[in-house]
């Protein structure tokens, strides 16, 4: 695992960092990675909690992701307020609205 | 602190460590659980530990555990985790420009600290402050702050065990959807930004239902990249 796993780490790592700007086009799609990458792990983790998909009104995370964004926003990108209040969030509606 | 003449500028190690204190926060109880599931599959709290250490791939270890715990062989794990980290080559393709004033011997070492988190980090570094030198060092300061947090929580939980009330351990585990959250947002600027945070979030919840584990995300990954690159690249602009 550890072997397969630094194989999908080190190619394009030292091939792209000795290269020159890549082509515009290929530069716009790279630029959206970040982007997608964020929402790949963002919705499973809010949509399907326990592995399955859960689009409930019950899945409290549905609740949490929503006060999250608004303090994303509101905190103006600071990290520390926004995953303070998603977490405190999600104990609380737990506490309040668990099994 | 100035930066010797060849030596590292520590500075921008620490940076990237104290930079790093959210996403250690997130981080360890993602450790904490990781390290619980390894030891309910078998595992001893040093194995789990130095699994965390050297594979340091969070979503993958989690598929593994779940694989090992329906006794799969190793063949179908190492199989799985390879498509399951094929994202961290996109990771790696978005943030090596930003590392061309980095000395070469030293890539391949910072390279194992390419993962969700310290990617995250580092580029919105990189973006933000581009004057600043040799983010090779960042990263590594953001990897030791994440190494610690993901290998120490392994560690814990694992010896631990499910020690942590429900409703805590569920608001913990709501961290990282939370962290990224936090990532996302200030990236979603445009139309073009919607749609491929749609597409690959969608697409990942569709994949994770329908394909084998591991191949939702990096489609959707690449599916939603291009689709957004091939949109910013028509003749006519929005």
């Amino acid at each position: 695992m550890a072997a397969v796993t630094y194989l999908t780490r080190l190619p394009l790592w030292i091939l792209v960092s000795r290269r020159p700007r890549p082509h515009p086009r290929l530069e716009r799609v790279i630029e959206q990675i970040p982007i997608a990458a964020f929402a790949a792990i963002v919705f499973p983790g809010v949509l399907q909690p326990g592995g399955s998909t859960d689009l409930d009104p019950s899945n409290l995370y549905l609740y949490a992701a929503l006060v999250t964004v608004a303090v994303a926003v509101a905190s103006k990108r600071r990290v520390l307020p926004t995953i303070a209040a998603g977490t405190l969030t999600a104990v609380l509606l737990r506490l309040l609205f668990g099994p | 602190m100035s930066a010797r003449p060849g030596g590292p500028p520590r500075s921008e190690v620490t940076a990237g460590i104290v930079d790093s204190l959210p996403l250690g926060l997130a981080l360890t109880p993602v450790g904490l659980a990781f390290g619980y599931l390894a030891y309910t599959v078998g595992l001893s709290w040093w194995l789990a530990g130095l699994m965390s250490a050297v594979v340091y791939a969070g979503p993958s270890q989690f598929i593994a555990a779940g694989l090992v715990s329906t006794g799969a062989g190793t063949p179908v794990i190492v199989a799985t985790t390879f498509v399951a980290n094929l994202r961290y080559s996109l990771f790696a393709a978005s943030l090596a420009p930003h590392m061309r004033d980095a000395p070469r011997g030293r890539l391949p070492f910072v390279s194992h600290a390419v993962a969700d988190g310290s990617y995250a980090v580092t580029l919105d570094h990189a973006l933000a402050r581009p004057e600043r030198p040799r983010k090779d060092q960042y990263l590594l300061g953001s990897f030791l702050m994440s190494f610690a947090a993901w290998v120490g929580g392994t560690m814990l939980g694992a010896l631990a065990g499910g020690v942590v009330p429900a409703a805590i351990a569920f608001g913990l585990a709501f961290a990282t959807p939370a962290i990224f959250i936090a990532f996302l947002v200030p990236y979603i600027r445009d139309r073009v930004a919607v749609v491929v945070m749609l597409t690959a979030g969608i697409g990942t919840v569709a994949g994770n239902e329908f394909l084998p584990p591991g191949a939702g995300p990096l489609l959707a990954i690449v599916g939603a990249s291009v689709l957004g690159g091939a949109l910013l690249s028509r003749p006519t602009p929005r």
